[in-house]
């Protein structure tokens, strides 16, 4: 039986229930969730019998919210390339509470992402022709294939770090598994006995993962930022595409990881595990990022401002004009790079609640600069159309295309409710007796001081 | 290139039509009377050969403008002294809203001035009103000759009407010689006729032809108020010789096969990520197969 120290306990003890039962709260969640989910399928259902009609999307907006949503998925399962890979290279000790979420993310958002590229797959029926012809020449084959791989390695990642916490889930007396369940974690435990060789063998493999995850995670996004930089568009033909994305995606997925861990803490009483300290660190990354996101913003949109050629400033009009998309554009910058910026500096603000909210809006901010990318491009053809009813050039979202966002958004939630009935949030393996002091002196009601190494 | 332009134009006037048609269909609704004005214009072109073509041109009147009405029939007419009508045919109308049809004058008996009446119909249908024009020609042509002298070209353009008093020169009459380009035809000389009719003019060198050095060379005088237009055409090796096939483009990614940096970045990248996922899944399975003790 594998050793697990008293703060481990203390984790399998708080998620015990979660592991071994699901109670009547939890089913009527997952109903909720389902709910959202059928609906959305009720769209598509619609979407494949009537047509894309039923979107927003005509001949000319050819992408529309689903796109948005694609980026934006793709970009928050950067949470778990960053903490996990990055952190784990760097060795930080107070990445281990937290890595098991941002693994969570980074594979859950890869599998939901892709999911809204095929609605906007007029014949579905043709789906394999991407793969049976597919071109090496375009970028969309560059897409399918970087992202297919970049979910595998997240899978792998997520299963070297689970390993050890299947093994003690096997072999714990306390936990009150079914007989299924308890098979099951013999199975993915893969025989795991904490031998040197075995333990040796994770943690090479692990490093090795940490080195690949991080230069993957970085293509896939450029990849998907070139889907719209080789085309000669106004807004998307641009050299600094690429670095701009992947900028976003880091950022916008460590906004995700702010908000799954205040939720997490809040709902699994997790104080002694996931601290202050961790919102504050992952509040100075943030504010990096957004300051990095701010710089490229601003240098993008001045020289396409300045160049002042003409369908670009057509383009540029549209950002600035209150009656186009003037709000929006406005919300993307004081949400998206301003808000979190001063909550992060500012010490009086720098509160897991107030970043909690701070990056729910950045979050959002995101989103919405992901719908500003796709959209009024493509409100902006380079071929002058006349005599054309307005729909087919102004875009506008319809209920289906809401219900299957809603649905992809429930769909990540239901996989992460259905994955920690499977695991820990909190790695058990990975928390040390170093914890325990911490548990103590939150248990006796005092606040945990940060030791200095830490 | 050649076909990429076809396929480009017939993709750009194929997609319009049906939006013209639903844009009528839309508008018709909204009217009292559930119909859509149109109307009709036909002009005429006169050829060397005695044939003249009818153009006749129907627009329909949507949100407050004529707009071209493709996919409509179109009724020919030659109309006589005493009004009376004889059917010479119906043509469909194009995507530019022309319904087209040839007339040969052999064998024809002109009205007593000596010209030929012609009338162009459109019944109209459930949405549309009917409409209807008219047009008068004297029967005239426009000859074009071509001479090449002392390394210069030279095209010579006699214009005459025909009646059945014989033929009768044109004189001072503005003549515009064109080449057929891709999209539209370029003025490449002009002048006017003399007392006789007859014009000289210097045909411009260096002009790209097709693959043979060919160029489509037309004549016209437009719009005369007596004789319509009256063209001529020819195809002469008066060109430069271009060659319309498709040489290999080095950046083009529509081409059959990547270029071979490509593939090499591709297999190098891929193969890398892919062979230590490999390799992890190996250390996984030899993790299951350990047999050893656990470390105390």
């Amino acid at each position: 039986m594998l050793k697990i120290s008293h703060a481990g306990n203390e984790v399998l003890k708080t998620f015990a229930p979660l592991l071994e039962r699901t109670r009547t709260r939890e089913w009527i969640w997952i109903l909720f969730l389902l709910a959202i989910i059928g609906w959305g399928l009720y769209g598509l259902y619609l979407q494949i019998t009537v047509g894309h009609t039923v979107t927003g999307m005509r001949d000319n907006v050819v992408w529309g919210i689903y796109i948005a949503n694609f980026i934006f998925f793709i970009g928050i399962s950067y949470a778990g390339a960053v903490i996990s890979g990055f952190l784990h290279l760097l060795k930080v000790e107070w990445r281990k509470p937290i890595i098991r979420i941002a693994e969570l993310i980074t594979v859950i958002a890869t599998l939901i992402g892709p999911l809204f590229i095929l609605l906007c797959v007029g014949r579905l029926d043709r789906l394999h022709h991407l793969v049976l012809y597919a071109r090496l020449q375009s970028p969309i084959t560059w897409d399918v294939l970087a992202i297919s791989t970049y979910l595998v390695g997240g899978l792998i990642f997520l299963y070297l770090a689970t390993i050890k916490d299947f093994a003690i889930y096997r072999d714990s007396t306390t936990l009150k598994l079914s007989k299924w369940k308890r098979k099951l974690f013999a199975i993915l435990a893969l025989n795991y006995r904490d031998t040197e060789g075995q333990k040796r063998r994770i943690a090479v493999s692990s490093n090795l993962m940490a080195i690949m995850i991080i230069p993957l995670a970085i293509i896939v996004h450029s990849v998907l930022s070139w889907i719209f930089g080789m085309t000669l568009r106004p807004g998307w033909h641009s050299t600094i595409f690429g670095p701009y994305f992947v900028l976003a995606a880091i950022y916008s997925g460590t906004g995700v990881l702010i908000i799954a861990m205040w939720i997490f803490r809040k709902r699994y009483k997790l104080e002694a595990f996931i601290l202050d300290k961790h919102f504050h660190y992952l509040g100075y990354i943030m504010l990096v990022l957004a300051a990095g996101y701010g710089y490229f913003t601003f240098s993008e949109y001045l020289t396409d401002w300045y160049g002042s050629e003409k369908w670009i400033s057509q383009l540029i009009h549209k950002f600035f004009d209150w009656d186009q998309y003037g709000a929006l554009f406005l919300f993307t910058n004081v949400g998206g790079i301003v808000l979190p910026i001063i909550v992060v500096a500012v010490p009086q603000l720098r509160k897991p609640g107030i970043l909690a909210i701070a990056s729910a809006i950045m979050v959002l901010a995101m989103w919405v600069k992901r719908y500003l990318i796709v959209v009024p491009t493509l409100e902006t053809p380079l071929l002058p159309i006349e005599d054309i009813r307005p729909e087919y050039i102004k875009y506008s979202i319809t209920w289906v295309e809401w219900s299957l966002t809603f649905g992809g958004v429930a769909s990540f939630l239901l996989f992460f409710t259905i994955a920690a009935k499977f695991m820990t949030l909190i790695p058990v393996s990975e928390v040390t007796d170093k914890e325990d002091e911490k548990i103590n002196q939150i248990e006796h009601g005092k606040e945990y001081t940060i030791p200095a190494h830490e | 290139m050649k076909w990429i332009t076809i396929v480009l134009m017939s993709l750009l006037f194929g997609g319009i039509q049906p939006i013209l048609a639903q844009d009528s269909t839309a508008v018709a609704e909204e009217k009292s009377d559930g119909t859509i004005k149109t109307k009709m214009s036909l002009t005429g072109s006169q050829f060397p050969d005695g044939t003249i073509q009818l153009n006749a041109l129907l627009r329909s009147k949507v949100e407050g403008s004529y707009q071209k009405t493709p996919n409509q029939k179109v009724a020919f007419f030659l109309v006589n002294d005493a009004a009376e009508e004889t059917a010479l045919g119906d043509s469909i109308s194009g995507p530019d809203g022309i319904a087209k049809f040839r007339f040969n004058t052999a064998g024809r008996n002109t009205n007593k001035d000596g010209s030929f009446s012609f009338l162009a119909r459109y019944d109209g249908n459930d949405h549309m009103n009917g409409s209807e024009s008219d047009l008068l020609l004297h029967p005239a042509k426009l000859v074009m000759e071509a001479i090449e002298a002392d390394s210069t070209y030279t095209l010579k353009l006699k214009a005459t009407a025909l009646s059945a008093d014989g033929s009768m020169p044109i004189a001072e009459a503005a003549v515009a010689v064109y080449v057929k380009r891709m999209f539209s035809s370029l003025k490449v000389a002009e002048g006017e006729t003399d007392a006789d009719g007859m014009l000289e003019v210097e045909f411009p060198k260096g002009l790209s032809g097709d693959q043979d050095a060919n160029l489509n060379i037309t004549a016209k005088i437009e719009e005369t108020e007596e004789y319509g237009n009256l063209e001529a055409n020819m195809i002469k090796q008066w060109g430069k010789p271009v060659s319309y096939e498709i040489t290999e483009l080095p950046k083009a990614l529509w081409s059959d096969h990547p270029p071979v940096w490509m593939i090499v970045t591709f297999f190098v990248l891929m193969g890398t990520v892919w062979i230590h996922y490999m390799i992890i899944i190996l250390k996984l399975f030899r993790i299951k197969a350990d047999k050893d003790l656990p470390a105390s």
